[in-house]
């Protein structure tokens, strides 16, 4: 684990370290991240090798990348077995190479636990003293990706230790290098040497020690691109010959799957110059196929015009499937918002952005269109995929059907099986107009058969569809929702209503099954109880609470007033949810009563609502998350009447029992409800005016002058304690 | 004597002359940020800076930027000196520091105090490795609801670390965080730098004649009027960069900083204008390392001398102090080619 833990650091450093780009990020652009849907099975170009190169908003698909790691270890070890003639097995040379202490701080292994290791005991046998020597000399540059903490305000006295270090390390290369008595060991050492060099940011010396050294030895063989990569970052450093870092990246890129990820982060062309100086270095098309490659890896790449490229240049290059799949990924992001739904009238914006998709579907399927009848290409069966997936998209069922059907049965593979399978279902979910118990369960034991979970997503916000239109309350809504929604964003008292009588129904449906599969008949009475006690009906909410048998406490005391809006930490008070309804309909029943003796309960209820509201510090009686940001959320307990109408019956009895310090206190209270009135107030404003954000003042100032409650309590009760308390603590009410 | 009686007249119509332009100098101070990693100021530079007798230099000594490996912070992209030319050392150097959003929301509660240090001695460090004097660090972060507590005690921290330096501590205020001061606080430094750029929608209305985001003076004056006067004593930031917003398919996909007007009017066969600052792409190519392709929308966003006197007209009403300066966003030979030492002199001599 450790093991692994530090080749990844490693790894990381190195791709930093060949990304010869620092940007500050202060005043940059970033790319945006959302959730995709995925119809179309990135994997079915069956490129593994490409993975990370599966179309994301992210720029890479996954971070997959970091096996890259194992992938880069793999090839090692393949090599090595190779050099030592089949003649050792993968795990003894893993044993001396990655998963021991082995080759540290030793000059020989004779003498140590690892004197009968087979790669040992092979290379002793055959005299391969530059070989073993090699070894030695690879463990002691194994530090050179060494992290500093870059916070470490030793850092530059440590880094120019590690720098002397790889500087002699250089020297004791060199002479090794010479006396090295086989090709693939020169290659090594010489990859080693331009390594130390280019870590040690001589990049002059990193490109002279690599023609040196490497070149004369270049075989096909990954360690040899590895070593370009060190040459191409070096020129890159230099700013020299751009066109040609590029190019030596593109091999890197093309070579070795391993530093795949790598070489695309560090290949950068600034200028048409740097393009064609890139294509010029190029010995064949494949070559030039994989630069147009490199380039179309950005999420908002044309990726047409790269394929077309391509197509032209080597129409059997895997580039094509890979590139393939990224465009439809990427169109079908929009389909279900933007292709096939019709828009209102005045949606303007999203219109034009429907018209640019659509265009740049027709533009897709009219290439593939031209193509797949050439009979050229590798994967024609993935093609054709692609093109009745544009003509779903496109809205053309007919079409699509033909295109799956045109594909021969020979090179239906598994995949491109299951593939059409998701596409049938969706054709029919696209066409489905109503939905019976048959029907449901068909579709639903279909869909789950292909475990696409796009597909499963389809099929729910479909059925949501339909149970709207034939009244379907309950599916409806649990179609649409799952558990956390339901949290989220509680359903009202009629939904929640439904909800229960549909849990309780007897022979529910597979696919009804599943829509309750994590929701309780307990849940949904806790939630009815919240909507109860928000809508003041005491007595149902306890029972409703009583039903749910939720013993989760309410936070803090929420009869308790405060001054100021400080939320705090979210600290559990003694109440539940049960303990406070029934505390608040006795309560009521006092304050019901009226009189000076009842001031107190009023003003205790009229706390209870104020703070079990979205803008009080025990919201969780009625709510299971608040957002400090926004609040014009469906059913977010916001109205202050409740809270105001204790206050007021409180203020009143206060003041004809001429108790002005509890006059002084439900006054305040009265002016915390008006002041988030106004806050929900140009909320709800903003939801119409599109400007409101800009007309924040131009509304709240104008009503935060208008506070009837604010200026009633400094002019009636400002000699009273509780309203120095209260303007001490109050950082609003000092300042006006 | 007629003679020696007209040129007494015209001598003391000469001194009320001269009297009256210099009781009329603009006595604003003038100071430019400086944004990119390696400090080493041209000649042209230099110039305008001791023509504009600016005495400081705000410069960005690192980002401080949360790396999802690590799960921590990092110090990136710190400045370096030149060792060679030193001609920044006649000026006041102000280590100014960006702090991503994300790093404060991901560094908890405990570990404030520990980035507070490391921000602090790392300027110090910098400091003293170029033999500067430091007299004020400034804080840049575009601090929200949520990071809000976490930043201002940072900044509370690294004041007290300061203070013991005799060092002021400002930090860099948005024009939303000016606005909406009652809901997202103030920050408890010695004094703040309102930021009058970035503005707009980076989106924006690409065909709407002028659209600038970098500085527009509607949307700016909607931040500003009727809004209390802000209770730190500010200076203000105005922008002379230019970019190029690069839209495709409706989308931004792009900046391009340094472009102007001239780089694409300068090429016809590459460009066609849409508007006075739009351009479609007629064929696929490069620029500045971004592959443009054919059909592809770029803007050019950059602020007049007009606009930004009507800027600065309108940050008269927002100053709060008599030491209030202005800040120029960024000093880089490019953007001295668009603003002189007239312009800016003529900008800021709007500030009273």
């Amino acid at each position: 684990m450790k093991q692994s833990k530090t080749l990844l650091k490693a790894f990381i450093s190195l791709l930093l370290f060949f990304n010869v780009r620092q940007d500050a990020g202060s005043c940059g652009w970033s790319e945006p991240d959302y959730d995709m849907r995925k119809f179309f099975v990135s994997e079915l170009s069956n490129k593994p090798l490409f993975e990370p190169f599966y179309f994301s908003f992210s720029r890479l698909y996954s971070d997959k990348w970091y096996s890259d790691i194992n992938l880069s270890k793999d090839d090692n070890l393949n090599d090595w077995v190779a050099y030592c003639n089949n003649k050792v097995a993968k795990k003894d040379i893993d044993d001396l190479l990655y998963m021991s202490d082995a080759l540290e701080n030793v000059t020989t292994l004779a003498t140590t636990k690892y004197a009968n290791n087979a790669m040992y005991v092979y290379l002793m046998k055959n005299k391969d003293k530059s070989a073993l020597e090699y070894l030695y000399f690879m463990k002691k540059c194994s530090f050179v990706a060494a992290n500093i903490d870059e916070w470490d305000e030793k850092r530059t006295e440590k880094q120019e230790k590690i720098n002397a270090e790889r500087a002699n390390l250089l020297i004791e290369g060199e002479k090794l290098y010479k006396s090295a008595k086989n090709n693939v060991i020169k290659l090594r050492l010489g990859y080693q040497l331009v390594r130390l060099a280019h870590y040690n940011k001589e990049y002059q010396q990193t490109i002279k020690l690599y023609d040196k050294y490497v070149e004369p030895v270049f075989s096909e063989n990954q360690v040899a691109y590895w070593a370009m990569g060190h040459k191409a970052g070096a020129i890159y450093s230099l700013g020299q010959d751009r066109g040609l870092a590029g190019y030596l990246f593109s091999r890197m890129f093309e070579k070795s799957p391993a530093k795949r990820v790598n070489a695309y982060y560090s290949f950068k062309i600034y200028d048409d110059k740097d393009w064609a100086r890139a294509m010029e270095l190029c010995k064949n098309n494949k070559e030039k196929a994989t630069l147009y490659f490199i380039r179309s890896i950005n999420p908002h790449s044309v990726n047409l015009e790269e394929l077309k490229s391509i197509y032209a240049l080597d129409n059997q290059s895997d580039y094509l499937d890979v590139l393939l799949v990224r465009e439809l990924n990427k169109l079908e992001q929009s389909q279900d918002e933007l292709v096939r739904i019709q828009l209102s009238a005045d949606d303007e914006e999203k219109r034009k952005v429907k018209q640019i998709k659509r265009k740049n579907i027709a533009d897709l399927k009219a290439f593939l269109e031209k193509i797949i009848p050439e009979n050229k290409l590798k994967n024609p069966a993935l093609f054709t995929l692609g093109l009745g997936y544009c003509d779903y998209m496109l809205g053309n069922n007919a079409g699509a059907r033909k295109s799956f059907a045109n594909i021969p049965n020979n090179v239906k593979t598994t995949e491109v099986k299951a593939q059409i399978t998701i596409f049938e279902l969706m054709l029919q979910l696209s066409e489905l107009q109503k939905v019976g118990e048959t029907e449901e369960d068909k579709l639903f034991m279909a869909v789950n058969s292909t475990k696409s979970v796009a597909l499963k997503e389809m099929l729910r916000e479909s059925f949501a569809k339909i149970y709207k239109k034939q009244g379907n309350k309950a599916q409806e809504y649990l179609s649409s929702n799952d558990m956390y929604n339901l949290q989220q964003y509680l359903p009202t008292l009629a939904v929640t209503e439904d909800l229960i009588s549909f849990s309780q129904k007897p022979n529910h449906t597979a696919y009804e099954k599943e829509l309750l599969a994590k929701i309780k008949t307990a849940d949904l009475q806790e939630i009815k109880g919240m909507n109860l006690l928000k809508l003041e009906r005491l007595e149902d909410a306890i029972a409703a609470f009583k039903l749910s048998k939720s013993t989760e406490k309410v936070l803090r005391n929420p009869l308790k007033g405060r001054i100021t809006h400080y939320f705090g930490d979210e600290i559990k008070g003694n109440y539940t949810r049960l303990a406070l309804a029934e505390k608040m309909l006795e309560l009521k029943k006092l304050a019901d009563k009226g009189g000076k003796a009842n001031i107190s309960a009023m003003l205790e209820l009229g706390n209870a609502f104020y703070n079990i509201s979205h803008f009080g510090y025990s919201w969780n009686a009625v709510a299971y998350s608040r957002s400090s940001t926004y609040y014009n959320v469906d059913n977010v307990f916001l109205s202050m009447k409740p809270a105001k109408k204790y206050y007021e019956k409180a203020l009143k009895e206060a003041n004809a029992a001429k108790n002005k310090e509890l006059s002084a206190q439900s006054c305040f209270m009265l002016a915390k409800c008006e002041q988030n009135e106004y806050y929900f107030n140009y909320n709800e404003a903003q939801k119409s005016d599109k400007n409101a954000s800009q007309n924040y003042y131009n509304f709240i100032q104008p009503n935060f002058g208008k506070q009837t409650y604010l200026e009633k309590l400094e002019k009636e009760y400002g000699n009273t304690e509780f309203y120095h308390q209260a303007i001490k603590e109050c950082f609003y009410l000092k300042t006006i | 004597m007629t003679f020696f009686l007209f040129s007494s007249r015209l001598f003391l119509l000469l001194f009320l002359c001269f009297l009256l332009l210099t009781s009329c100098k603009n006595n604003t101070e003038v100071a430019f940020y400086h944004w990119k990693t390696a400090f080493n100021p041209s000649n042209e530079e230099i110039n305008i800076l001791n023509q504009l007798k600016t005495k400081q230099i705000y410069t960005k000594f690192f980002d401080v930027s949360w790396d999802e490996e690590t799960k921590s912070t990092k110090p990136q992209a710190e400045v370096i000196f030149s060792k060679t030319n030193l001609s920044y050392k006649n000026f006041e150097i102000v280590p100014t520091v960006f702090i991503t959003n994300k790093s404060i929301l991901n560094t908890t509660d405990d570990k404030i105090n520990l980035l507070s240090e490391r921000i602090f001695n790392r300027i110090m460090l910098i400091a003293t490795t170029n033999q500067l004097k430091i007299m004020e660090i400034q804080l840049d972060c575009d601090w929200s609801a949520r990071s809000e507590s976490k930043y201002f005690q940072l900044i509370s921290i690294i004041k007290t670390l300061a203070k013991t330096k005799n060092i002021l501590v400002s930090c860099t205020i948005r024009l939303h965080q000016y606005k909406y001061q009652p809901k997202v606080g103030v920050p408890p430094a010695d004094k703040g730098v309102l930021m009058c750029y970035n503005i707009g929608e980076l989106k924006g209305d690409t065909l709407k004649p002028n659209y600038n985001s970098i500085l527009d003076i509607n949307i700016a004056k909607s931040y500003l009027k009727d809004t209390k006067k802000y209770p730190l004593p500010l200076d203000f930031a105005l922008p002379i960069y230019s970019w190029a917003v690069i839209l495709r398919d409706e989308q931004v996909i792009n900046l391009i900083n340094d472009l102007h007007l001239k780089d694409f009017l300068q090429n016809p066969q590459k460009y066609i204008k849409l508007t006075d600052n739009s351009f479609k792409v007629l064929i696929s190519h490069y620029l500045e390392g971004t592959y443009l392709y054919q059909n592809d929308i770029i803007r050019v966003e950059e602020s007049t001398p007009r606009q930004l006197k009507q800027a600065i007209l309108l940050l008269n009403d927002s100053k709060n102090n008599n030491n209030s300066k202005i800040l120029f966003y960024h000093l880089s030979k490019t953007n001295l080619q668009q603003f002189n030492y007239e312009t800016i002199q003529n900008i800021a001599q709007g500030f009273h």
